[in-house]
């Protein structure tokens, strides 16, 4: 405890910034993210975008472009949103991209389990960007959000190439269409 | 001597003082704190009836919030003998308030709780003026922040909390040798309540520990896995939050979900019910939706005031020193008894709001390029720097990955650091290394150049 207020010297408490010029307030998030972005160690798969400009790291896109697997050749792009209290919070991840995938519904919702339940202060977006990475390389049959996807991977691998193909090509699967994405 | 005797001289003890302030008994409980002195009084306790008079004349405290805590805050401050205390609140009035925000009435929901809670505390307490601001904290200008003395949070958020020790913590200078000067710290009281739980903590930015230095004590918020809401939901809250998160943005597209528009809930609730039947789970109700939705734990009056009862010591504490200080976060427990615990708390040195950073000296003709290279071989960061980014606020100065940023910001590297510090002589700049856990504060003084002295021509012409 310190003394702050003196009655006695009647002094009124005027505390004043000694440039005086107003200073932008930074959020604990934009300052943790700061951190992430200039670490960020990309893939030549993997690249970045700020839409709002270089001062402005809270809201940004990534594009992933797998080279193997089922999703070779196709381009995806994921909207990062992150809060005033990252990395309290984990970052909100979209797919803006419509895929036929899976863990990816058609509203472009991610089921990753670092994005919800497991994420943790210490992870990072380099962290989410391996997930992400990963859910094209490896689609998880298991944990699906979309659920005719995963019937046919686990089912009928070979169909689902081909459905995967067809959607990235920009035609319908299952009745439902996605734009040419290759 | 007996007890009659003794308490025939505390009466007369009573009328002394209520006399020596010209008769007014009203403020005899505060004279009792703050006119004499003491054995547990705070540092520097100067007591006289100049404290009453300062309380009632002089401080401006800051009540954010008007709700479960504010009410009673504003209720404890005005009582205590505060005299001008303003009240911010960006809520109206709702009927579930009524029953521990006692400020309000039936025939006030819908009115803003800023305006009502500081008509009725100045219609109750005779001579304190209470001034509302209806309006969000981040509305307000930061230099409407600076105006306060003490700033008191009934908050209910962690984003709040974090917003207002940001700003509060920006006022916060520190002195060429690290230590913070006085009059820049702004003690902010902080309350917190969650049902049968509550805290309050006394911070003094510089010298305690500020919001952010004990963020990781807050326990990650808990969320369902995507697939489970998907596929196997188990539980009611598992069914509201699929409505929530996922059906929601299939079936009502384009529309913003606002958990305080009662369709928007009401068609949550419907959808959950209708998964609740389809999976066989019950116990979904419209309460327990918005508790879900909008992360809301069932409020009790009593933890209210008990915290609110604590802040506003503390207040009183800080404001005349009449008490040692709160050391420094109180934690309350009321389920099984009543469990109150006191612990005191380190700062965290490296702390991204708070701390000092530290400080460096440079030529102010210096480069981005020339400074970044001093920091490499500055004895301090040895091994702590390969490949640093630097910051100023909230503008990036240099930074050195992704390749597109690196691009953008190269050009800054030839420019001198003081036009790109905005001409401020001194300042404290963000740098980021990989080889860092967290971010290096570096307090940045610019200094005049040594005199450059020609070696040739001394001693010659």
């Amino acid at each position: 405890m310190i003394k702050l207020f003196s009655v006695k010297q009647k002094q009124k408490e005027d505390a004043q910034n000694n440039n005086g010029r107003p200073i932008k307030k930074q959020s604990a998030g934009e300052l943790r993210v700061q951190k992430d972005i200039s670490e960020l160690n990309l893939a030549k798969t993997i690249s970045i975008h700020f839409p709002n400009g270089k001062d402005n790291l809270l809201n940004f896109e990534i594009t992933i472009r797998p080279d193997e697997g089922y999703y070779q050749g196709g381009t995806f792009v994921f909207s990062f949103s992150i809060s005033q209290v990252y990395p309290h919070e984990a970052p909100k991840v979209k797919c803006k991209t419509k895929v036929y995938h899976p863990n990816i519904d058609l509203e472009g919702n991610v089921c990753l389990n670092i994005l919800r339940e497991d994420w943790k202060p210490v992870l990072s977006i380099n962290s989410i960007i391996y997930g992400l990475q990963y859910l094209f390389l490896d689609p998880n049959p298991d944990d699906p959000l979309n659920h005719e996807a995963a019937e046919v991977l686990r089912d009928n691998p070979r169909q689902f190439e081909q459905s995967v193909r067809r959607s990235m090509l920009g035609g319908y699967v299952g009745g439902t269409h996605f734009p040419r994405c290759m | 001597m007996g007890a009659a005797a003794d308490s025939q001289a505390l009466g007369l003890a009573k009328l002394t003082m209520a006399d020596s302030l010209g008769g007014s008994s009203r403020w005899v409980d505060l004279d009792r704190l703050l006119v004499r002195p003491g054995n547990l009084v705070g540092p520097g306790f100067e007591p006289g009836p100049e404290l009453l008079e300062s309380l009632q004349n002089d401080f401006r405290v800051l009540v954010i919030g008007a709700g479960g805590l504010g009410c009673e805050l504003l209720k404890d401050l005005a009582l205590s003998g505060f005299g001008l205390i303003h009240v911010i609140d960006m809520d109206t009035i709702d009927v579930s308030n009524l029953n521990r925000q006692f400020l309000f009435r039936i025939q006030d929901v819908g009115k803003p709780k800023a305006e009502v809670a500081a008509a009725r505390v100045m219609q109750r307490v005779k001579g304190v003026t209470v001034v509302p601001h209806f309006c969000r904290i981040e509305e307000k200008d930061v230099s409407f922040y600076q105006d306060f003395q003490i700033i008191v949070l009934g908050l209910d958020s962690i984003e709040a909390r974090s917003y207002i020790n940001s700003v509060v913590c920006g006022f916060l200078v520190y002195e060429e040798d690290g230590s913070p000067d006085m009059t820049t710290i702004k003690p902010l009281v902080d309350g917190g309540t969650e049902g049968f739980r509550g805290h309050a903590r006394v911070i003094y930015p510089g010298l305690t520990p500020c919001f952010h230095c004990s963020l990781w004590l807050f326990p990650p918020q808990v969320t369902f896995p995507l697939c489970t809401l998907a596929e196997t939901p188990r539980s009611p809250a598992h069914c509201i939050e699929y409505a929530h998160l996922i059906q929601w943005g299939q079936e009502r597209q384009g529309e913003t979900f606002d958990a305080d528009n009662p369709e928007h809930m009401k068609w949550i609730y419907d959808q959950a019910l209708k998964r609740g039947a389809q999976f066989n789970i019950s116990g979904i109700t419209y309460s327990l939706t918005q508790g879900v939705v909008k992360n809301i734990v069932p409020a009790i009056a009593s933890t209210n005031a008990i915290v609110a009862a604590t802040c506003a010591l503390e207040i009183l504490k800080i404001a005349t020193m009449f008490s040692t200080g709160m050391d420094v976060y109180m934690q309350y427990t009321g389920t099984e008894g009543i469990y109150m615990r006191t612990v005191p708390h380190d700062k965290d040195p490296n702390c991204t709001m708070c701390s000092a950073g530290v400080p460096v000296d440079v030529d102010n003709t210096i480069t981005l390029q020339k400074f970044i290279d001093q920091l490499l071989k500055d004895s301090r960061f040895k091994l702590k720097l390969s490949k640093p980014s630097v910051s100023y606020h909230g503008t990036n100065l240099y930074m050195q990955a992704p390749p597109v940023l690196e691009e953008m910001t190269r050009p800054n590297l030839q420019l001198p650091l003081l036009g790109l510090m905005d001409g401020n002589t001194s300042g404290v700049l963000n740098i980021n290394d990989r080889r860092l856990t967290g971010v290096l504060r570096v307090r940045v003084t610019f200094k005049e150049g040594p005199d450059s002295v020609d070696m040739d021509t001394v001693g010659g012409v």
